[in-house]
């Protein structure tokens, strides 16, 4: 192995089985992934594709019915391996009636903290977190928002190599997603190896060097977000005119792949190869007006839904 | 050692400070005081009826209190969750679970211990020094409040909240009864049926011997010896089904 594997995922499988007669819900079927150290790798797909199942085998918190998962290069099934990992559940919740600094005190002696460094650490964390105002309060008393902080804190408190995280930026606000977002691209920075799930792909985009797209229990892409970009689409220029009366100009419809009416203006997206600058000109001799000329990037959700419909 | 002590501390902080449970000893306090009424009935008896009612109540809250604990202790952490920051650390699953049971343990130890304070007060009030009869038959009560617990933990480590509250509640009760059952089976006439009858009776929890009220209120004395062994017999219960429960959770998914 030339370089380090964070995690190693060969052949997963899981079914689940509802109620009395154990109604089959199949929710992996046959999973491979390998997620490379220091790297910030997003785990995307839509609600249900099984990422919560698959980081829950991981942790250890269920048993797969086929196939092994490693973490740092031990099996996940052994409390052992998941000694330099950081695990946040998705839409944590913890105790009632405990404060948030005695729950991150508590997690510290179970990941093996001395005290002095609890000490000096846990005030540290609930200032990071934004929790010290509500240091005093019992954790029933909070919002959905200050559950994920705590989660958050928790996940960082032991310093570990790798942090597995399901729905990072789940129950926060716009700034609390920034501010997720900056501390996964921090952590990426420090050279530790992230791999979190998301739903919300654009957001996803946004932090991650490699990404997975899960949909159905099954892989359906996988690769650095350069290659997934690339490979699916290549840019392509839009060419925004005001108005509608372009379309009664067969000529320069021709030169689109695409016409789209949008907001009152036409929108004409070119193919990938073409050139903008015949359109501007016909659209100059035709007498119509520009708003704008603009180069489209693919996104991971363009390229995500063209693959779900590859697979039919 | 130190995870075990941190999952055994943390339970305690939690059900020390919950609400429902506070209010539950609020109300045992209530009833216990209430025998000063039932006493007013009893004329020369009154000292008896304390004893009788008061050791009642201690036995009945501490069981409530040992399976609502119990049985929602594992429960409450499945289903909310909580258990997975916990479980996620390095640390064994039945380091859990034993840190679980010794937390509930000493929750109970402190609230049973409060309502026996209780007990042991008002007595003095009335004028009656507690004696040691009393002191045993609190003490085998406390090691009964504990089986019981186990006997909950153990059930909620495989069955449904409600399934395992009234699987808990009803060994306790075929517990208390033991010796009926043992006669029963003794008139079973065929070999094979008496076998297997009185193998399952044996498995179940003896609790006859755990109730001396009758003693201490008629002042009937029991040797320590015989209370040394019944709290032994219900430490050798308790590690039992703790041991099982730490096999089961153990190999168990968490959804
Ligand atoms: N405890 C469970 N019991 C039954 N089905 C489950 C359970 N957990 C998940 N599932 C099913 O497994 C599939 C994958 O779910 P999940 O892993 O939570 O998806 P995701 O996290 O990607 O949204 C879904 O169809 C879901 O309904
Ligand atoms: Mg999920």
């Amino acid at each position: 192995m030339s370089e380090a594997i964070a995690i190693r995922i060969r052949d997963l499988h899981k079914t689940f089985h509802l109620g009395l007669r154990r109604k089959k819900v199949p929710a992996l079927l046959g999973l491979d992934l390998d997620v490379r150290a220091g790297q910030v790798f997003g785990f995307l797909g839509p609600n249900g594709a099984g990422k919560t199942t698959a980081i829950k085998i991981l942790i250890g918190l269920l048993r797969a019915d086929r196939g092994e998962t490693f973490l740092l290069g031990r099996p996940s099934a052994h409390c052992r391996a998941r000694a330099r990992v950081a695990y946040l559940p998705e839409l944590p919740d913890f105790y009632d009636y405990l404060r948030p600094g005695e729950f991150l005190a508590h997690c510290g002696r179970l990941s093996g903290l001395d005290r002095d460094t609890l000490r000096a650490r846990v005030p540290a964390l609930l200032e990071r977190v934004g929790l010290n105002p509500a240091e005093r309060r019992p954790m029933r008393k909070f919002s959905r928002g200050m559950l994920q902080r705590v989660g958050i804190a928790q996940a960082l408190l032991a310093d570990p190599e790798l942090y597995i995280l399901d729905e990072p930026m789940g129950g926060l606000d716009p700034i609390g997603r920034r501010w997720i977002k900056d501390l996964l691209h921090e952590l990426g920075e420090r050279g530790k190896t992230v791999f979190f799930s998301s739903h919300v792909l654009a957001e996803a985009e946004a932090v991650c060097d490699e990404a997975a797209f899960l949909f159905r229990g099954r892989l359906i892409a996988q690769g650095s977000l350069h290659e997934l970009l690339g490979h699916e689409q290549q840019q392509a220029w839009e060419v925004l005119v005001e108005g509608e009366a372009v379309r009664e100009h067969e000529a320069i419809c021709k030169l689109a792949a695409e016409v789209q009416v949008a907001g009152g203006d036409t929108l004409l997206v070119l193919d990938a190869e073409a050139r903008p600058e015949p359109v501007v000109t016909a659209l100059a001799q035709a007498g119509l007006r520009l708003r704008s000329v603009s180069l489209r990037h693919a996104s991971l959700e363009d390229v995500f839904i063209r693959r779900v419909e590859r697979e039919g | 050692m130190r995870p075990i002590l941190s999952i055994a501390a943390t339970t305690f902080r939690e059900s020390i400070r919950n609400r429902t449970v506070l209010a539950i000893l609020v109300l045992a306090a209530g009833f216990i005081a209430s025998s000063l009424l039932l006493a007013e009935l009893a004329l020369d008896q009154r000292v008896r009826v304390l004893k009788d009612w008061g050791l009642f109540c201690v036995a009945a809250f501490g069981v409530g209190l040992a399976i609502l604990m119990g049985v929602n202790q594992v429960h409450k952490e499945v289903r909310r969750k909580t258990l997975y920051a916990v479980l996620s650390r390095p640390i064994p699953r039945w380091k859990y679970v034993l840190g679980k049971y010794a937390g509930t343990a000493l929750t109970l130890l402190v609230e049973v211990g409060a309502l026996a304070a209780g007990l042991v007060l008002l007595l003095l009030l009335e004028g009656a020094a507690p004696d040691i009869l009393l002191l045993k038959a609190l003490l085998l009560s406390l090691a009964e409040i504990l089986l019981v617990a186990a006997l909950a933990v153990f059930f909620a480590s495989f069955s449904s909240p409600y399934l395992s509250g009234f699987f808990t509640l009803g060994t306790f009760l075929v517990g208390r009864s033991v010796t009926v059952l043992v006669d029963l089976v003794e008139r079973i006439d065929q070999a094979s049926v008496h076998a297997v009858l009185k193998g399952l009776v044996l498995a179940l929890p003896d609790l006859v011997d755990f109730n001396l009220s009758t003693q201490a209120v008629h002042g009937i004395d029991t040797p320590w010896a015989t209370v040394g062994i019944t709290a032994l017999y219900g430490l050798a219960y308790a590690t039992g089904l703790l041991f099982c429960s730490m096999w089961i959770f153990s190999r168990r998914n968490l959804t």
